[in-house]
């Protein structure tokens, strides 16, 4: 209990003093407006990672915490407002069979952010500057297994709980459908407002990753990851965004870049590192271009650690671009995040399970068993003959007084 | 209670930190940090103050925030504003010039308002210009 209120200090000493050492910027009314969109396409992008192998489950839960307002400030026409811009995020999925190899699931995804003079968890003050949104995502999959086929498709409801006067008015309560549609490693996806597309994502997950069946190790493990998502921009032109990420060493070391079109300008690229496949600890260190200035002036460099509960970042491009804009300050997120498929546990996108030991004990064992023949084996290192647990009977023993046992 | 040698123990402590966490972010800052502002003024100057807004940075938006009329001397009521952070004001004054016509006087100063009850101020030196003061 001493380790635990000493670590509790630590963090709630060392947070804000790094935090006040950095001088933040203003996240901005533009970035605030443009939330909705922005995180509607992120609950799809995770739904495409958590549906590539269509089976198991997968639970997300994070908040930012921010605990100085003048980290987060928010820029308006008046000034600067001392406040928090804040993400909370939910997610969940879980397919079951219902058939032999007929999987059924079930999709949730929830997110609420924005902007409020408050931190909060559930009741945000509502100032007259707040921007406080909620984006869900639902659906239901269906997984064919032998084919490696997954359908998916549900329903996206955008909603606003309050938008002060500063901001652009905007429709309190959206509705947008999505459809996914998953064979092998080539994916399609959809998103759409009435009869109207929003955006369409195709993507391409050469690289074979272990968790889905795929290889271990081997050349096929550096195939890329290609991602082509369109945007429809409306008068304003559509976009498309190209992402290519790269298995550099291993499946721990991965380079990511992207482009934007037509503009044909460089958006952003990542160094990432992953002590371990499972991704469940990264380190990355990424480099975006922000439009606001032309050449190199323009790039925000930064860099994030990832532990699994914890994300702490500096500048980085994630941050950036899913909490308006803000930069110039740690952030820190508490989260809690995980992917399993038949019974392995590993973080969203990664290629191979947890080091845990049971699990390594399994997989070693699948490995030398020929074939089940029914019996524990004790002792499979050693190469002698396997000793054998066999159950001869069950004795009961009597306890003192008679009629004890049941 | 917590043995933070298992396994299990170590998954158990961070789920605590986890949930303390959850339950500081929600209040621990509203407990010495205000979201709003509540400002009351004392017009001690010999005009009347007609209004005190925030305007915005190119001047083009106005948002009143003192809706009274403060005579000199009096003091005006309270009122709460969500203005926290750095902000422009604007104090519009009556004046009378030398033939005694009543004119509108504006002063604009940059001020940060850290939030919670605020009392202003406002005065004249001796060279008659206006100053203000939070006491």
């Amino acid at each position: 209990m001493m380790k635990l209120r000493n670590t509790l200090k630590i963090f709630a000493c060392a947070l804000p003093l790094l935090a006040g050492q950095a001088l933040a910027d203003a996240v901005s009314v533009d970035a605030l407006a443009s939330g909705g969109a922005t995180m509607r396409d992120n609950q799809l992008r995770e739904i495409r990672d958590v549906l590539r192998g269509g089976r198991g489950g997968y639970v997300d839960l994070g908040f930012n915490y921010i605990p100085a307002v003048t980290q987060t400030p928010l820029k308006s026409e008046y000034g600067e407002h001392d406040g928090f811009a804040f993400r909370h995020h939910m997610a969940g999925f879980a397919a079951g069979e219902v058939k032999k190899n007929n999987y059924l699931g079930f999709l949730f995804w929830l997110e609420r952010s924005g902007w409020d003079g408050e931190d909060f968890l559930l009741f945000p003050r509502y100032s007259d500057f707040s921007a406080v949104r909620s984006v869900t995502t639902w659906g239901l999959s269906y997984t064919f297994a032998p084919m490696d086929l997954t359908v998916a498709g549900g329903m996206q409801h955008q909603n606003v709980e309050r938008v002060g006067d500063i901001y652009p008015d905007e429709n309190d309560s959206l509705l947008y459908s999505w459809a996914h549609l998953r064979w092998g490693h080539t994916s399609v996806q959809g998103s759409f407002h009435r009869s109207d597309w929003r955006s369409l994502r195709i993507s391409m997950d050469l690289e074979s990753r272990a968790v889905y069946g795929g290889r271990s190790s081997g050349i096929s493990t550096y195939l890329p990851n290609i991602e082509v998502a369109l945007y429809n921009g409306g008068d304003a032109g559509d976009s498309v965004r190209v992402s290519w990420e790269q298995n550099l060493i291993a499946q721990r070391l991965y380079g990511e870049v992207s482009f934007d079109f037509p503009s044909r300008e460089f958006h952003s690229a990542a160094l990432k590192y992953y002590p371990d496949p499972s991704r469940m600890i990264g380190f990355e260190a990424t480099c975006l271009r922000r439009n606001v200035r032309s050449g190199a002036a323009d790039l925000l460099w930064g860099g994030a650690v990832d532990l699994l509960f914890l994300r702490l970042a500096y500048n980085s491009s994630y941050e950036y671009e899913h909490l308006y804009r803000a930069k110039g300050t740690f952030i820190a997120e508490f989260k809690f995040s995980l992917a399993t498929i038949d019974d392995f546990l590993f973080a969203r996108g990664a290629p191979k399970s947890a080091p845990m030991e049971t699990m390594k004990l399994e997989k070693k064992n699948k490995d030398n068993w020929k074939k089940d023949d029914g019996k524990i084996h004790l002792d499979q290192a050693t190469g002698s003959a396997p000793k054998t647990l066999d159950a001869t009977g069950i004795r009961f023993e009597k306890s003192g007084n008679a009629g004890g046992d049941k | 209670m917590i043995r933070s040698g298992s396994f299990a123990g170590r998954i158990a402590a961070l789920l605590v930190m986890l949930l303390m966490t959850l339950g500081l972010t929600g209040c621990l800052s509203h407990w010495f940090l205000d979201s709003s502002t509540r400002l009351q003024v004392e017009n001690r100057t010999k005009f009347d103050v007609v209004s005190i807004d925030i305007i915005s940075e190119d001047h083009t938006s106005i948002k009143p925030w003192i809706k009274d009329t403060v005579r000199s001397g009096e003091k005006s009521r309270v009122y709460e504003e969500d203005w926290v952070g750095s902000f422009q004001a604007r104090f519009v004054f009556l004046a009378s010039d030398s033939v005694k016509r009543n004119v509108v006087k504006e002063y604009r100063a940059d001020m940060d308002f850290d939030g919670g009850s605020l009392y202003m101020v406002l005065y004249e030196d001796k060279d008659g210009a206006i100053h203000y003061e939070f006491r």
